[in-house]
């Protein structure tokens, strides 16, 4: 199956997405999961990083094609800067962990509220669930770990699919409504290697998402790059603001201190 | 993960603290090497320290933050592996002023992809500014080229210091090896 996706990313895709590395934002909760997959795409093994509370980047290539993941900290009170970051990607990997059903409403929330952002629209949404139990891999739904770990929770006890996912998500009517294609993988993040040999699931999803991309370039394109513009002259002009302010702050201490 | 970064012992790490005057710098420093912080007093040239920590050897530099010495800190960039960015949480009126100051570092050539940690300094503070109104106001969510994470901790108390240390090291020892 490896072998197979990645000759399909070979294929060749759009001409001039190939020329530059695609931005591509990672978001879901915090304790998601989304450190360690960014790392691990680009070679990285750390099962057990910090919560991020800020900004890194993860170069790597898939095929031909070279991409930038931002992976971005999903905490309640670091959420409030995905939005700067929402005008330049070209995709979103919503990562979710799907054992932590006491947290799908939040969950829910969060994802409807970013598919209600202007700058989503018709962008891809790639979502990664996966259980976190150790261990586990949702294709081997037979774990013993997960009736372990879910034995307090009797009414969830079985493993969610797709299907249930979507549902609980309610996913499918915001994601038409905004016209992003979607699509759903589960994996695990921490039962495969690193670079190349991640989670052949993770791998097929970035496959699917490129070829997306590469289908409605110029579409994105332009949408990316106008919408870029807009948020690149808003910041300059907050800035331009802010010195104005740091001067005056200044002056007046200035003159204070003179007195 | 400290296995791994332990199986390479002293890494030399060259950190580069900068803020402006007040900011706590020279309290953190201290702290840092486990030193008394009650007695300090405003920088005027520059301070060095070595602190060992998970078989890193960081090479810490303290510069003073005075307006009038600020040009000088140029002179400081080179070879810098992480920049360490000092913040008075509780100085609300000087946020703008320490904005446009980190923004400048930011269009330093010398300093292009190094890895920032901005530690909102003096949480114990009651009037200080959580985290979160902190990145929002300072010039970080522009950065692309550069990892960054912001840090809330009392340079006096010594909370929140070595998480925000350990993160730089985990970066830098990711992108070093
Ligand atoms: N079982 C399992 N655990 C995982 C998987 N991916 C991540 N984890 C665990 O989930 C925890 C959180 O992972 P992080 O990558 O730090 O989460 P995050 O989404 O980056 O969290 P924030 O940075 O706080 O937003 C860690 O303890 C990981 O070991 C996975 O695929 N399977
Ligand atoms: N309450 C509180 N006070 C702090 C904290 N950190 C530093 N201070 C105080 O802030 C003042 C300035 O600290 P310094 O460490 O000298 O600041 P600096 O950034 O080195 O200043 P310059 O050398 O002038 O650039 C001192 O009185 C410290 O005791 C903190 O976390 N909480
Ligand atoms: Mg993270
Ligand atoms: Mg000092």
């Amino acid at each position: 199956m490896f072998s197979l996706c990645y000759t399909c990313c070979r294929r060749e895709g759009n001409r001039e997405a190939v020329t530059k590395a695609l931005p591509i934002a990672v978001l879901g909760l915090d304790n998601a999961g989304k450190t360690v997959m960014s790392t691990g795409l680009s070679g990285e093994k750390d099962h057990n990083p910090a919560p991020t509370v800020g900004f890194s980047n993860n170069d790597f290539k898939i095929g031909k094609q070279q991409i930038k993941l931002m992976d971005l900290g999903g905490g309640k009170r670091v959420r409030s800067i995905w939005k700067n970051y929402l005008s330049e990607i070209y995709g979103i990997i919503f990562v979710i962990d799907a054992s932590d059903s006491e947290r799908v409403t939040e969950c829910r929330e969060v994802l409807n509220e970013l598919l209600r952002d202007q700058r989503v629209r018709e962008k891809p949404i790639l979502l990664y669930v996966y259980y976190n139990v150790l261990g586990f891999h949702p294709n081997k739904k037979q774990s013993p770990l997960l009736s372990y770990s879910l034995a307090n929770k009797q009414d969830k006890a079985g493993a969610m699919d797709e299907m249930d996912i979507c549902t609980a998500l309610h996913v499918e009517d915001t994601v038409f409504k905004v016209k992003c294609p979607s699509r759903i993988e589960l994996c695990s993040a921490i039962s495969y290697g690193t670079g190349k040999k991640v989670d052949p699931a993770i791998y097929k999803g970035l496959c699917w998402m490129i070829a997306i991309i590469h289908q409605r370039w110029e579409d994105l394109d332009s949408r990316v790059k106008r919408q870029n513009e807009e948020h690149k002259a808003e910041e300059a002009r907050k800035f331009e603001e802010k010195k104005a302010r740091a001067r005056l702050n200044k002056e007046e201490r200035e003159a204070r201190e003179r007195e | 993960m400290l296995r791994r970064l332990k199986s390479q012992p002293d890494k030399e790490l060259r950190i580069l603290l900068l803020g402006l005057d007040n900011a706590g710098k020279t309290t953190l420093l201290k702290k840092l090497a486990s030193e008394d912080v009650s007695h300090i007093t405003p920088t005027h040239g520059f301070n060095i320290k070595s602190v060992s920590s998970n078989g890193f050897k960081l090479n810490v530099w303290d510069i003073g933050g005075q307006r009038k010495i600020r040009p000088y800190w140029r002179n400081y960039f080179e070879n810098t592996d992480v920049l360490i960015y000092v913040i008075d949480s509780s100085d609300r009126k000087r946020l703008d002023e320490t904005g446009v100051e980190l923004r400048e570092l930011f269009d330093e050539e010398k300093l292009a992809g190094v890895p920032v940690v901005v530690y909102a300094n003096k949480q114990d503070l009651f009037d200080a500014a959580p985290p979160d109104e902190i990145s929002d106001s300072l010039e970080l969510l522009s950065l692309r080229d550069r990892a960054w994470h912001i840090q809330a901790c009392s340079a006096l108390t010594g909370e929140g210091v070595t998480e925000g240390m350990e993160w730089a090291m985990k970066t830098v020892g990711r992108k070093k090896k």
